[in-house]
């Protein structure tokens, strides 16, 4: 899987789970200051990661990322 | 055959002649109502259960304050003192009390007592709670941000015990998919099957919440669906729009976190026509509580507490005509009204994918839209469904009003995932 | 000037056994304490000072093996993992012992991915043995198959 596969598949989650408009995502986004902190729009930024590459992030521990480019390397590593 | 209820040898009968809620609603976002505070919400709340009774604030004797998390959602340990000037009965006496999501059912347990005992005649009890917010640090009281899930998750572990079950097996990972998982293999459905249901299930109670104006999700998913590019709701409701959050549960059957507040007044029954010509008897609650260690406790509980109910009413399921249940676990909704006898042994499942536990079904349940729908305001939640319950039984529910006006209503309240009551409750004397 | 003295230190007038720390001090020790029934005979499981099988006031200490058997279990997902397991990348399930000496309880099952569970999905119940884990600062029961 590429990693700008990966990335796109990711931007796409976070658009949803968050509701913004895929092109205002980027590799640089900062996924807490910028998309938000709920713990419902995590659970379905975690989820979706969860159900697509098997790779488990507690929706508590999301926050640890802080950009969607860190997001992606974590689950390239995971994967 | 319904036996002279006495709620205990010397208790008085007891019936709820007014109700009153706030819609549920996201405090931080929705600009409408960011900036409320508990005590207003209570305070709104509390006064038109006040106006629906007929009663001035003056008259109310003594209130129970109920909430799940006051002291994290609110900075505050005793809430009770902190919102009474809001509706009028200062210096009288209140309760403070807290039993996780069971709160709201609870606060209905103890009112009657406060009457059937025959300590006081006119008693209020409301719940509050701001669910999707925080104090945005030392400030008052209109100033909260957003709950994040760095704070809220460790949080929700409060809940289990900490001698031994938080650190053995009885904590976090059991609760959500115990039940459903047990169900599953007990009736021999797959995953798929599993998922329908629950897709389902979670369908048709966002059918009630469209027509009640007072729930926080009330969008069709048809139409979510269609926004998405989807011609089919079913295949949505498989899709990554929808996801796994749990082994069984999708984000449609995840409560939904909010803020609001309701209550009621209850009086004796033997007065009870002079404030309300609808009032609706308590007839009885019974309770079971069961530690996060215990396999299976949801089912167990839930059993033992219908088991009291309809042992002390002289009533069974087949007398009920609406069901309440505290879904915030999704598949809680269908499992429970098939443990009390509701839905038949074995069948509850089917139940939920003809749609036939909606308000236009043949056998309604959580005709507000429940916690996933209707919102999930910890400690409110059960006291929105007592108001919910109470307007079914009046036939004032508008367009989502059940067809058969409902004489008995059956209310399974659950809270910390640990605490049970079931409530019987009578209209149509 | 008052003439009361102490005649009995508290420490002397009342003094009762520690059943907590007891409980998780034998863990590190690789020792499962539990409480037994002075009336029924049941094991009260985790250890507490009366009986929640008959109810009856009092219990007296014992210990169990700590293995028994898995009869059902459930997988967590991002919203309802373990935190402290994940941060450990332990793979583990979440379901029902039951205890030799028959208490039956929800624990935590190490070792145990999507692969591995769903080739014991139907072979349950199956044997599982204690594994006294350190967590650091406390040891505690979690449990792993039996299989050799």
């Amino acid at each position: 899987m590429e990693r700008n596969e990966v990335l796109a598949n990711i931007i796409e989650y976070a658009s949803r789970a968050y509701e913004k408009p895929v092109d205002e995502i980027n590799e640089n986004t900062k996924i807490s200051e910028e998309l938000g902190v709920r713990s419902m729009q995590r659970v379905a930024l975690s989820a979706s990661i969860e159900n697509e590459y098997d790779v488990m992030i507690p929706v508590a521990r999301i926050g640890q990322f802080e950009t969607i480019g860190d997001l992606v390397d974590h689950v390239m590593d995971e994967m | 055959m319904l036996t002279n209820v006495k709620l205990g040898k010397n208790m008085r009968s007891v019936s709820i002649v007014g109700v009153g809620a706030t819609p549920f609603f996201n405090g931080v976002e929705n600009p409408a109502y960011k900036g409320l505070t508990n005590g207003e919400l209570f305070g709104y709340a509390a006064l038109d259960a006040m106006a629906d009774a007929g009663v001035e604030p003056r008259d109310v004797q003594y209130f129970f304050h109920g909430s799940a998390n006051p002291h994290v959602l609110n900075g505050c340990i005793t809430p009770n003192l902190q919102v009474a000037d809001w509706f009028g009965m200062r210096g009288k006496g209140s309760i403070s009390h807290s039993e996780g999501c069971c709160t709201g059912y609870i606060g209905l347990e103890e009112a009657v007592f406060a009457v059937a005992s025959g300590a006081y005649d006119i008693v209020l009890s409301g719940c509050s709670e701001q669910g999707t917010g925080m104090p945005d640090g030392n400030t008052p009281d209109h100033m909260r941000t957003a709950l994040t899930s760095e704070v809220l998750f460790p949080d929700l572990d409060s809940i289990f015990d900490r001698a031994y079950g938080r650190y053995l097996g009885g904590g976090p990972g059991m609760n959500h998919d115990d039940w459903i998982n047990y169900y599953a293999h007990e009736n021999g459905l797959t995953a798929e099957q599993v998922d329908d249901v629950l897709n389902h299930q979670a369908y048709h109670f966002r059918r009630n919440a469209t027509l009640c104006p007072r729930a926080i999700r009330r969008k069709p998913y048809d139409e979510m669906a269609k926004e998405a590019g989807f011609d089919d709701v079913w295949e949505f409701m498989r899709s990554p729009h929808n996801p796994k959050m749990s082994q069984y549960l999708r984000t449609s059957s995840d409560s939904c976190v909010a803020d609001g507040a309701a209550a009621c007044i209850v009086v004796p029954t033997e007065i009870a026509h002079k404030f309300n010509a609808n009032p609706v008897e308590v007839l009885g609650t019974g309770a079971s509580v069961l530690d996060a260690i215990v396999p299976h406790l949801e089912k167990k509980a839930t059993a033992e507490a219908a088991r009291q109910v309809f042992e002390m009413t002289g009533l069974t399921a087949d007398d009920m005509d609406l069901v309440f249940v505290n879904d915030f676990i999704g598949s809680s909704a269908f499992l429970a009204a098939e443990e009390i006898g509701y839905l038949p042994k074995g069948e509850g499942w089917k139940y939920a994918i003809d749609g036939r536990l909606a308000y236009d079904g043949d056998k309604p349940m959580n005709t507000n839209g429940g916690r996933t729908s209707y919102g999930h305001a910890f400690g409110a939640s059960g006291m929105a469904d007592i108001f919910e319950a109470v307007t079914q039984m009046r036939g004032e529910a508008g367009e989502r009003q059940i067809k058969k006006l409902p004489k008995y209503t059956f209310l399974r309240g659950f809270g910390g995932a640990q605490n049970v009551r079931a409530t019987i409750l009578r209209a149509g004397f | 000037m008052s003439t009361e003295k102490i005649t009995v230190k508290t420490e002397d007038f009342w003094n009762r056994e520690h059943v907590v720390e007891k409980f998780w001090n034998g863990l590190k020790d690789g020792i499962v304490y539990a409480k037994k029934c002075k009336e029924c005979g049941a094991i009260e499981f985790p250890p507490h000072h009366a009986c929640n099988t008959c109810g009856y006031h009092e219990t007296e200490w014992t210990t169990l093996k700590g293995s028994g058997v898995l009869k059902s279990f459930v997988f967590t997902g991002v919203l309802n993992a373990r935190l402290e397991l994940e941060d450990r990348n332990l793979k583990y399930v979440c379901g029902e012992v039951e205890l030799d000496e028959g208490p039956a309880i929800n624990a935590v099952i190490l070792g145990i991915n999507r692969k591995k569970a769903k080739t014991i999905q139907n072979q349950l119940p199956i044997q599982v043995r204690p594994v006294f884990y350190d967590m650091g600062r406390y040891t505690t029961l979690f449990f792993e198959l039996d299989e050799d």
